[in-house]
């Protein structure tokens, strides 16, 4: 300093404020010591609460991850996200019910977000694109195995993998994917796509033996001499259920799953004329479907239930009506009817209710009210059971639904190192469920191997349903509270309304003869737009409401985490971030309570 | 994502540790303010809630700052840049060196007290940022009525409520016909800070801005709401978002569809003893606010 102090500032260095004479002004001197967190009786905190899609999806998909990934253009990390938690995105991308898009918030306002689209977005960028297998644990030096190669035993095998076991698959058939494959119509679920995810689950260390069933020639028992310390079961329902009916024996009567698999594995499959199919499903629709594009003159779909009550989702329902499928509610089968053992017609009798008061299925019938159809094929889909005749002997216990008894958390079968899941226990049947009974399965059988007390973990509440959760990858606060967020947790004034964007389709002239797929999808700029409806429900968005409005700058970025923290010393416990946060990630309790 | 958040400064210059009330808009004005201009600044700080920060040992605002009665902020803008165009002329600062003036003051303090001291300072036009921070009653010694305390509104001097209307303070700054006026609301950041850069990197001359402050003591509402009753009183029509750039006024936030004034009034105990004719007569007021100020929008 070349000025004495009591001559004031150097004027080159106005702002200097150590320089400034003694007394002259408090300026430069911080304030830190003033600690007006004293003041607080209310105190802010960062919680997460659980996004209402993830809380809906059967196999834990990390949603507001990906979601994110793609409303800030980073599909790498999206994929990551979502490739930790579903091996199939592809295939879910196409296939999924969806029910996740049940229950987004956006619902009741102006329609959910199009997660599936978002997806199948994903899938289809990275289609081309080499991904680097996930590895998430050592090598265990352990052998599992996995009985059936359907979306629940792939499943199981991919997360296994990941974990770091060794695993081995063996499928029955020619060809891996289960119903993936076998049965599900191309024109939903192109056969590339499949094969892409299972490229994908094979490069993440799954071997995959087909033309290897288990049971007589290779049974469980030779598979645990054999060294497989753990075994997951799923064999799926690969049945049509049948029904005794008069007629049913003739030529031009076919059940709905195996004439599907005919279709799909090549064998040819000609139809011609008029074509009735019964029952209401999401089966009913592709075998009708199918039907039309195998040549068939007119397609009648022939259901108990009423269009509202047919398990077949609104969407499918549509596909169907838009190539000119008829609807027949009401209607039940009596007889099919025959000439020289070829079918020539059926006859349907009313159906006067289809579910009892407690909402069983119960049909009731007017047998005197009855319409009758020509035909020249009939086609039953009234639903799959499963066969598991080569667990005799196994002492797996089977339920009297013929599905296999596992434990509901842990999917754990009566014999303590087989594990079972997918279609082949008692839950619904869908690709997501089976996916997600694989994961649960995958992890139980984790803590297994590990030798855990699984007993103990399930009744703390301890056992993971998803990988993240699993394997405490969330860098983000941990969801300690396992609520979903509501709409009432959001600030909507942070929520504009924003329409939704619908996938496009073939027009039903291209449909016509041909197994191309009828979704198209969405254009990336779409899926962006699309991706920017997401509320974020629960989840910090990293918005800055909390740091912008804090009236005393307590809220700040912490570096080492590059998330936002509060700083006790100095919240005076207003609770503005609680107000303002639009995720509802922020909760306020009485200070010195809990 | 980007947001507001990550492109202002991350660094304080207002530090916490300060003396305002929890849940005070003040807190937020004063950080975003300062993380615009920058810590090349200098501060008149008018004698209102608002000093506590300054005024009180040790200081929280890391700028030079003087602390000055209520009435005469405006003019000690003016003696500062006065003094910055002395010393840029005798070289004792560099020319090119942007020093940022400003002035912080209450509503009764600039719409009242300090009336002639700012009407001074615009119309000599000198160099400077004043910010009206507007709680609608002279908070700091206890809630008495101002002249910009809103129709009806319950007040320490009031208690049946203020019979006058609100002075229209920022359209009496316009009518000085200096180089920016806006009005703006803690609970519209974004508008707000786009306003203040704007009016920081404009040529000199005195720029005025109107902060809608809604005052948690003062106005009887809790300390979490400070935000969403700003955004009521805007999202209702009751304040409004423009500036006045050079003459030509330009709304600067339409709300997409005006609330009811009573979703603004009800969630304030200030207004708790309102007739029914009472809120019938502001929303009037508004509708007529809005239609002749919409006139105003070039398009
Ligand atoms: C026509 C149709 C359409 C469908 N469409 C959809 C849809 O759009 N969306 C949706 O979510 N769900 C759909 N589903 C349901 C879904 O396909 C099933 O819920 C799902 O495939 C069940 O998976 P999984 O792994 O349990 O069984 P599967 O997919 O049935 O796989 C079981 C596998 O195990 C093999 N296997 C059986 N026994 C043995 C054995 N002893 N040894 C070795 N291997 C064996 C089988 O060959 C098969 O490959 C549909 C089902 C049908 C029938
Ligand atoms: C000339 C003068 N008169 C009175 C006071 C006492 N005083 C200090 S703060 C204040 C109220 C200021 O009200 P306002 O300007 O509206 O600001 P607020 O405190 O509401 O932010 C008064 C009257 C003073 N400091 N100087
Ligand atoms: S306000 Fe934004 S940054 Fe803060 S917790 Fe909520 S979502 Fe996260």
């Amino acid at each position: 300093m070349t000025q004495s102090k009591a001559l004031g500032p150097d004027p080159l260095k106005l702002y200097t404020y150590s320089d400034l004479p003694i007394g002259a002004t408090a300026i430069g001197i911080p304030p830190e010591k003033r600690k007006t967190g004293l003041w607080r009786y209310m105190r802010p905190a960062f919680l997460e609460r659980i996004p209402p899609c993830q809380e809906g999806c059967p196999l834990g998909n990390w949603i507001d991850r990906f979601n994110a990934g793609v409303t800030d253009k980073e599909l790498d990390q999206a994929w990551w996200a979502l490739r930790l938690e579903n091996p199939f995105p592809g295939v879910c991308g196409r296939v999924c019910y969806h029910p996740c898009q049940e229950s987004c918030n956006r619902k009741d306002m102006e329609g959910a977000l199009s997660i599936q689209a978002m997806e199948r977005h994903l899938a289809d960028h990275f289609f081309h694109k080499k991904s680097k297998p996930l590895r998430l644990g050592k090598n265990q030096g352990k052998k599992t195995a996995v009985v059936g190669s359907g979306p629940a035993g792939l499943s199981c095998a991919y997360f296994l993998a990941l974990m770091g076991y060794d695993v081995t698959v063996f499928e029955a058939q020619a060809d891996p994917g289960g119903m993936l494959s076998q049965v599900i119509p191309r024109y939903r679920l192109p056969k590339e796509v499949l094969v892409r995810d299972l490229e994908n689950i094979r490069e993440a260390g799954v071997e995959i033996r087909v033309n290897s069933p288990i049971g007589k020639d290779l049974t469980l028992g030779r598979l645990q001499e054999n060294g497989y310390q753990a075994i997951f079961i799923s064999a799926g329902a690969p049945l049509s259920r049948k029904l005794s009916m008069e007629g049913v024996t003739l030529d031009g009567v076919y059940w709905g799953v195996e004439f599907l698999r005919e279709v799909n594995t090549g064998k040819p499959t000609a139809l011609n004329g008029d074509v009735v199919v019964v029952g209401g499903g999401n089966v009913a629709i592709d075998v009708a479907l199918t039907a039309l594009r195998l040549g068939a003159g007119s397609v009648r779909i022939a259901s108990l239930e009423s269009r509202a009550e047919m398990p077949a989702h609104s969407w499918e329902q549509d596909d169907a009506l838009e190539e000119g499928v008829s609807f027949h509610n009401g209607w039940g089968p009596k007889r099919i009817l025959g000439e020289d053992g070829n079918v020539v017609g059926i006859e349907l009798k009313r159906c006067i209710s289809v579910f009892d008061k407690e909402g069983r299925f119960a049909p009731v019938y007017d047998e005197a009210v009855t319409e009758t159809f020509k035909a020249e094929a009939v086609i039953m889909a009234i639903g799959q059971a499963t066969d598991l005749s080569f667990l005799e002997g196994s002492g797996i216990q089977i339920e009297p639904g013929e599905t296999i008894q596992v434990d509901p958390v842990t999917l754990q079968t009566t014999v303590a190192e087989i594990f079972a899941g997918g279609d082949s226990i008692d839950q619904p049947r869908s690709v997501s469920e089976a996916i997600g009974s694989g994961k649960r399965a995958a992890i139980a059988m984790d803590h297994f191997l590990r030798g855990d007390d699984l007993a103990e973990i399930v009744q703390k509440g301890a056992l993971a349903r998803t990988m993240r959760e699993h394997l405490d990858l969330d860098v983000n606060p941990a969801p300690r509270c396992r609520k979903a967020a509501t709409l009432e947790d959001l600030n909507l004034a942070y929520c504009s309304s924003l329409p939704p964007h619908q996938p496009r389709k073939l027009s039903p002239v291209d449909r016509a003869g041909n197994f191309k797929e009828i979704n198209i999808g969405m254009a990336p700029e779409e899926i962006t737009e699309e991706a920017k409806r997401c509320l974020s429900c629960g989840v910090c968005r990293m918005c800055g409401n909390c740091y912008l409005f804090c009236p005393d700058g307590a809220v700040q970025l912490d570096s080492s985490t590059d998330r936002y923290a509060i700083d006790y010393d100095y919240c005076k416990g207003c609770g503005i971030c609680q107000n303002e946060c639009p995720a509802g990630a922020i909760v306020v309790e009485v200070e010195g309570v809990g | 994502m980007r947001n507001l958040a990550d492109t202002l400064s991350r660094s304080e210059i207002f530090r916490s540790g300060h003396a305002l009330c929890p849940g005070c808009p003040g807190g937020m004005i004063f950080r975003w303010i300062t993380k615009a201009l920058g810590k090349d600044s200098i501060l008149s700080m008018g004698a209102t809630c608002l000093a506590l920060p300054t005024g009180i040992y040790p200081s929280s605002v890391e700028i030079p700052s003087i602390y000055i009665a209520m009435a005469p902020a405006p003019a000690a803008v003016s003696g500062i840049s006065a003094a910055i165009k002395v010393l840029k002329r005798k070289g004792r600062i560099r020319e090119d060196r942007k020093i940022n003036v400003f002035a912080i003051s209450g509503d009764g303090s600039s719409g009242d007290i300090g009336m002639a001291s700012l009407s001074g300072a615009a119309e000599r036009d000198d160099d400077g940022i004043y910010f009206c921070f507007d709680n609608e009653a002279y908070m700091n010694t206890g809630i008495q009525r101002s002249g910009l305390t809103p129709q009806f509104s319950w007040t320490t001097s009031t208690l049946k409520g203020k019979v006058e209307k609100k002075k229209d303070l920022p359209r009496i700054m316009a009518a000085h016909d200096i180089p920016y006026v806006a009005t703006v609301s803690v609970g519209y950041p974004e508008d707000f800070i786009s306003k203040i850069e704007k009016a920081r990197d404009m040529g000199p001359g005195f720029k005025y801005f109107h902060i809608h402050a809604p005052c948690p003591t003062g106005w009887r509402f809790p300390e979490s709401k400070t935000i969403e009753v700003a955004r009521l009183a805007v999202e209702t029509g009751f304040w409004t978002l423009y500036e006045v750039d050079h003459g030509s006024t330009r709304i600067t936030y339409q709300p997409p569809k005006l609330r009811p004034v009573m979703d603004y009034l009800q969630l304030q105990g200030r207004f708790e003893g309102l007739s029914d004719g009472n809120v019938r007569e502001l929303q009037r007021g508004i509708h007529e606010k809005w239609e002749h100020q919409i006139t105003l929008t070039p398009e």
